[in-house]
């Protein structure tokens, strides 16, 4: 092995080394790092697979200021565990754009993952997915999510979902009015 | 000395205590299209920015998507929604109900599901508009539907 590289060649190297390497290292909002496999960060991100394929994936940590490290470790969880299921076609392929398909059912594994997660944890992990592009993990979450929304009034939801209202009482009527067969269908 | 006890409380303003982070509107329209269309549009009458966005264009999109998810609740009313991305077609929310079965056969409706919409829209009035949905009442006066309109946006 040669020992007196120049400084360019060692410079090579490193960054041979680097795109080489089969993990990226994220940092959360708090400083924290947190390494996934590169293959299901790019898989499974679209936001991660345009920073690996533009470059801007740093070695020593990629910031994700608007992630805290909670919910990171819960998207780097989600990686791994994607990772060493067996990926359906479907899955990959499917789509975020407002197509005609059916949402994808939450496989068995997806749906312990988000069961066990707090309230705020599932919150906080479904902005995540939606900052970092990963469809999958939005769908399965925004499914989740879904059960405390589903036959709730608009003030219930409101209060769930910490949503202020904008309306005046005029306007509320108006709407009440308006929907009023989907205010009393069920 | 618990530090956060000197912070002054009138400089900053203090996050009030919530049962749940606010989540973005996009994220929570993702939310509410997976919890059935009467869910929908009852996130719609919860604040301003929802509304726009359950009762924007792409609605167009989000009708045919609840209505096709397996878990999608569509109310029974809803007898077809107006495709008006690809072809401005009408389509049946539920295809394969007794209701749309007679609603097709019985009403002679059949050839104008996936056609032009102008001969079938001549049997219903609307009721009323807001945004991109109408809603429409059947002359008859017994069923109803609900269609994005398309021509708004077209226009």
């Amino acid at each position: 092995m040669e020992v007196d590289k120049g400084k360019g060649e060692a410079e090579e190297t490193r960054k041979v080394a680097e795109a080489d390497r089969d993990t990226v290292t994220l940092k959360s909002s708090d400083g924290k790092l947190f390494e996934v496999s590169k293959e299901a960060a790019a898989r499974l991100s679209t936001v991660l697979a345009g920073m690996i394929a533009g470059g801007s994936i740093d070695d020593n940590g990629t910031d994700l200021k608007q992630i805290g490290s909670e919910a990171l470790e819960n998207v780097v969880d989600y990686c791994n565990k994607h990772a060493n299921s067996i990926p359906s076609a479907a899955l990959i392929s499917s789509s975020i754009s407002f197509n005609t398909a059916p949402f994808k059912e939450p496989e068995e594994w997806e749906r312990k993952f988000v069961d066990r997660l707090s309230h705020d944890a599932l919150f906080d992990l479904v902005e995540a997915a939606n900052f970092l592009g990963m469809e999958r993990l939005l769908d399965v979450t925004c499914h989740k999510i879904s059960e405390m929304m589903k036959g709730k009034s608009p003030d219930q939801i409101r209060e769930v979902f910490n949503i202020k209202n904008d309306y005046t009482k005029e306007e509320l009527e108006e709407i009440r009015q308006e929907l009023a067969w989907a205010f009393y269908d069920d | 000395m618990d530090p956060r006890g000197m912070r002054p409380t009138a400089t900053a303003p203090t996050p009030t205590p919530s049962p749940a982070s606010e989540l973005p509107t996009d994220v929570l329209l993702e939310i509410a299209m997976r919890a059935g269309f009467v869910t929908l549009l009852r996130c719609g009458a919860t604040c301003k920015a929802l509304r726009r966005a359950i009762h924007a264009p792409y609605l167009a999109y989000l009708v045919p998507r609840v209505c096709s998810d397996r878990d999608g609740v569509v109310p029974t009313r809803l007898l077809l929604y107006l495709d008006t991305g690809t072809s401005s077609s009408f389509s049946l929310a539920h295809p394969s109900t007794p209701d749309a079965a007679v609603f097709l056969v019985d009403d002679h409706l059949a050839p104008f599901v996936s056609r032009g919409a102008a001969d079938l829209l001549a049997m219903y009035h609307p009721v009323t508009s807001r945004g991109s949905l109408v809603l429409l009442e059947r002359n008859r006066g017994v069923e109803e539907m609900w269609m994005p309109s398309s021509a708004r946006r077209r226009g």
